[in-house]
């Protein structure tokens, strides 16, 4: 909404700086977000908020500025004509009912014609052009010129037709039936449905009501008799007929905001009274009023104690109950309060609480002290799964790894198994898509770092038809360290490191995380894993298959990971329980084996731990090796062991025994010492 | 056969002598050793007159202990010198870069999230976290959201179906909330929304709020401004104060805008941070919760603005972006 300080002007008078009345409109909630210039000087250019249609009109700016201080912005003589409708005398007088017919008073409630009989055809007045101008209108013509002056000032929208080109020169107002179609002003052809309202005249839609009139009866060079509209509809309904057709124009704006019913009258008054100022041409006698019965609002209670208590300030009653009168409510006073009735135009008015927030706003937020909520004081924090979420990011930061966040909304990717949910009205098809597998995004940030050492991890939501997760990626590349002075090159990335990480990570998060054979298409097929965890299915690591590295323009090994954070949340154990310190020696025992390649090094451990159970204290790997003395398909692993016994010292002899023992039942594996 | 005398000036001249610890070590073996001269002085004691043996070993012992303890003298200085040298040679170039351990850095984004959470933990607010993908009714009918209402067109929304949205606002939790718990409630979020808009400079479709609540017998407009201004203060510094205007959200009655005085340098008096008021009474009646007994209040901000107005970032699209040479920027 623009509104020139000038026009302003002629419903308030004020000395008062275009910055000043910004200011003030601003804090009454009517946010000024720039002042422009023109020809007539400061334009204000507003945001109204949706439920103030009524302050879509200067003579609803005007009424707020009167109402917060009369004083500074004293109400002019135009504006006391306005309040009562710009009666021309006349108001008795009734043109043939005969002249409108509404089917639907649901959708329209109200529709007011006057009829304007040999108007020339001209440009409108200066000061009318210069105003729709700075009004951000292109002036056209006296006719259609006046009609948009009256909606800025009234914020009543108002139509013209070509009485001549009505058949039966008449209105008809009524829903569309399925299959019609009308070519507006636009020149575009229109669908209708019987969801949307039209006005008709005796044979088809001359319009849709409250959005567009049509081309057939649009006013131009060659009309001479007008048939001026005015009318009331249901807000609800302008919106899904704009929405459906795909438009927005100055009218629906205001209709779907809500236009004051009881102002249809008072625009058409107002627009008789500018043509004859511009054209010397008046009105046909009279006005054709159909209309539902208005329901008038009722009186609703406003109590002090309540005001007093939600604002946190104390208004006094009477300056309450005069902002409301200002403000255009009916308001008595009662025993514990006021009683008010909102006026026609304010349907956001419906509640106790809505008269609370007129008093307060008028009296102004900045009275309102500081002040902290006293009472039951509940326990703040975080618990539960986003406690644990926030544990395992805390974690991944401990290993090492950054941070990244990435989009939610994205295409398809060739690291996704499956397809994530699709959004009805994507920005475009790239974003069309709710990521299933955070994978992709952890691999474009790292095609975004290509050249640096890389460990990344994002945790975020992820989605397919029937669920919504939290899961974490973890990305690894290139080397393990960054190349320093001291050495040769570090490590490079590997199945391992990832690996390692992710047990760590299970340590940190308090969960044991199982590796298992894998078949994943995304993945080498000899370096991958499915990880779980309790026995559910936790994610899957693997090095990125090398062709969709290519792809996807992260180095050729990269290894990622995938862990569902419900599930490992469900996996893990609640406390840690202190297990006392042996306080006698262990013993380490190695095994150099020959093994056959076939058989993977964790079944010899659980070999071990089969034989041994709970003296062996910790079994691990320490050289792997083949050489040409070797059969062809064994290979040597050599095995350390500790044991130790919680109850006494172990003897040289035990332990002998105890590796004897382990080394003969490896047998069963095809293992023998070397 | 030498004095007592002569021995003892040649082995002090010996051990002085002495330039390195293997040497010494020589010189110690020579005089003092089980074969050294001064034991083969004293074995002498036999073809000495009875009356001058008393003074003779008097004199060999005092000479024992006078080189011993040059001796030892010796050493100490010796070894101090070889000390020297060694760590001469084992000095580095401090001047040459570290071995840096990697270290995993969290998000600018995180941060500010987590520098929101803790200051709104401090006050008392519980987390709770919501679906981004979220059921219509809690996006808007539950909040206040009549229908065919043009209070949607701010939200531009992301449909999956008639039924399923991608939340527009945080606040989606509210209903949640109140569908499994009672008041006093203090309770808050930090999630992703989704809006249909444009990307640039100072929009996305992708984007994060926070979103705080809270219900309790007596709670009005006061003790939202003084939530806000501590909650304000413990971000922003202890000057910071609290200025509300009016504006409108179905889910609140009253609605403010609410601005913080600026304390950035740069930038305008005021710096808007977010919407809030007192929750709508049609969303607690709702939830059947006694108007009368009890009100409350909700706020919500937007992380982004936090994180860019504190650490002066200019364009949001740098946030999803995930150059390290903007996040190493921010290393917490």
């Amino acid at each position: 909404m623009r509104a020139p300080v000038d026009w302003l002007n002629d419903y308030v008078r004020t000395q008062a700086s275009a910055n000043e009345i910004a200011a003030t409109l601003t804090m009454l909630g009517l946010e000024v977000e720039e002042i422009e210039s023109s020809d007539i000087g400061p334009v204000l250019v507003f945001k109204v908020t949706p439920n103030r249609g009524d302050c879509l009109s200067i003579l609803g700016l005007a009424r707020e500025l009167a109402a917060k201080d009369p004083a500074k912005y004293a109400p002019t003589e135009l504006f006391a004509q306005a309040v009562h409708g710009f009666a021309l005398g006349d108001e008795s007088k009734r043109l043939p009912d005969t002249l409108v017919t509404i089917e639907d008073l649901e959708l329209c409630p109200a529709y007011g014609a006057r009829l304007f009989e040999s108007i020339p055809f001209k440009p409108s007045g200066d000061k009318i052009r210069a105003r729709l101008v700075a009004g951000g209108m292109r002036p056209i013509s006296v006719v259609v010129d006046t009609t948009n002056y009256v909606m800025i000032e009234l914020g009543q929208p108002l139509h013209a037709f070509d009485r001549d080109n009505l058949t039966e020169g008449r209105i008809v107002v009524r829903r569309a039936r399925s299959g019609e179609t009308m070519r507006t002003l636009d020149d575009m052809d229109r669908a209708l449905d019987d969801q949307m309202l039209v006005i008709c005249d005796a044979a088809r839609p001359v319009a849709i009501a409250g959005v567009m009139g049509g081309a057939d009866s649009e006013v131009s060079a060659n009309t001479k008799n007008v048939l001026l509209e005015s009318a009331h509809f249901s807000p609800a309904s302008i919106r899904r007929t704009r929405t459906r057709l795909g438009m927005n124009t100055d009218a629906s704006y205001r209709f779907e905001r809500f236009v004051d019913p009881q102002g249809v009258q008072r625009a058409l008054n107002r627009f008789a009274m500018l043509l004859a100022e511009q054209t010397g041409v008046s009105p046909v006698e009279g006005t054709c009023l159909v209309s539902a019965p208005f329901h008038e609002p009722r009186a609703i209670k406003v109590r002090e104690s309540r005001w007093t208590a939600l604002l946190g300030m104390s208004v006094p009653r009477a300056a309450a109950g005069s902002s409301l009168v200002a403000l255009g409510f009916n308001v008595t006073e009662d025993q514990d309060g006021l009683m008010a009735t909102a006026p026609s135009w304010r349907s956001d008015i419906g509640f106790e609480e809505d008269l609370i927030e007129e008093i307060g706003r008028l009296w102004g937020y900045d009275e309102i002290p500081e002040a902290l909520p006293s009472g039951a004081t509940p326990v703040g924090g975080e618990f539960g799964k986003s406690a644990f979420v926030s544990s395992v990011r805390r974690a991944a930061l401990r290993l090492g790894f950054t941070e990244v966040l990435t989009h939610s909304l994205r295409d398809t990717s060739p690291l996704d198994l499956g397809r994530g949910p699709r959004v009805r009205n994507p920005v475009s098809p790239e974003l069309a898509m709710l990521r299933p597998s955070l994978l992709h995004g952890v691999a474009e940030a790292a095609a975004r770092n290509r050249g640096r050492n890389l460990q990344l991890f994002e945790i975020g939501r992820v989605f397919t038809s029937e669920s919504e997760r939290t899961h974490l990626a973890m990305l690894i590349a290139g080397r393990l360290m960054d190349d320093h002075w001291s050495g040769g090159p570090p490590p490079p990335a590997d199945f391992f490191a990832l690996k390692g990480h992710i047990e760590r990570l299970g340590d940190l998060s308090q969960a044991q995380i199982e590796f298992k054979p894998l078949d994943d298409p995304r993945f080498h097929p000899g370096r991958q894993a499915g990880l779980a965890a309790g026995g559910q299915d936790l994610g899957c690591m693997g090095q990125v298959l090398p062709d969709v590295a290519e792809a996807l323009d992260i180095p050729k090994e990269t290894f990622v990971a995938e862990i569902d954070l419900d599930v490992l949340a469900a996996g893990r154990t609640d406390s840690i329980r202190y297990a006392p310190i042996s306080a006698f020696p262990s013993v380490r025992r190695d095994m150099a084996l020959l093994v056959p390649k076939s058989v993977p090094y964790g079944a010899i451990e659980a070999a071990i731990r089969n034989e041994l159970g709970s003296l062996a204290e910790r079994i691990w790997p320490f050289d792997i090796f083949r050489s040409e003395d070797m059969p062809e398909d064994m290979h040597s692993i050599a095995v350390a062991v500790v044991l130790r016994r919680s109850d006494r010292t172990l003897t040289d002899e035990e332990a002998n025994e105890a590796r004897e023992r382990t080394v003969s039942a490896l047998k069963a594996l095809g293992a023998r010492l070397r | 056969m030498k004095s007592v005398t002569e021995l003892e000036a040649e082995a002090t001249a010996a051990i002085e002598a002495a330039e390195s610890l293997s040497a010494l070590r020589e010189v110690e073996v020579r005089f003092l050793g089980r074969n050294g001269s001064l034991n083969k002085l004293f074995e002498q004691i036999g073809s000495i007159p009875a009356e001058e043996r008393r003074e003779f070993g008097r004199a060999v012992n005092e000479a024992k202990a006078k080189l011993e303890a040059a001796l030892a003298d010796r050493m100490s200085k010796l070894k101090a010198a070889e000390e020297r040298k060694a760590f001469a040679s084992e000095a580095v170039d401090i001047t040459l870069p570290g071995r840096r351990p990697r270290a995993g850095l969290p998000h600018v984004m995180t941060q500010a999230a987590d520098r929101i959470k803790s200051a709104l933990i401090g006050l008392g607010f519980e987390f709770f976290d919501g679906p981004e993908l979220e059921e219509v009714r809690f996006n808007f009918s539950a909040l206040n959201y009549p229908p065919d209402h043009p209070a949607m067109d701010d939200q531009d929304t992301f449909y999956i179906d008639d039924q399923r949205l991608l939340r527009t606002q945080c606040t989606a939790i509210q209903g949640r909330v109140f569908e499994s718990r009672k008041p006093p409630l203090r309770m808050f979020t930090i999630g992703r929304c989704f809006r249909n808009e444009a990307v640039d400079r100072t929009h996305s479709h992708t984007f994060h709020q926070v979103d705080a609540f809270m219900v309790d017998e007596g709670i009005g407009m006061h003790h939202l401004k003084g939530t806000l201004g501590a909650f304000a203060r413990a971000m922003f510094g202890p000057e910071v104060k609290v200025r509300f205007r009016p504006d409108y959200f179905p889910f609140v009655e009253p609605g403010v805008e609410y601005a913080i005085t600026n304390p950035f340098k740069s930038g305008s008096e005021w710096l808007e941070l977010g919407g809030a008021g007192l929750i709508h009474p049609n969303i607690l009646r709702s939830y059947g919760i006694d108007t009368e007994r009890y009100s409350g209040f909700a706020f919500g901000l937007g992380v982004e603005r936090i994180a860019m107005s504190q650490n002066g970032i200019d364009d949001l699209r740098l946030l999803l972006e995930n150059d390290l040479r903007f996040l190493e920027q921010f290393p917490a």
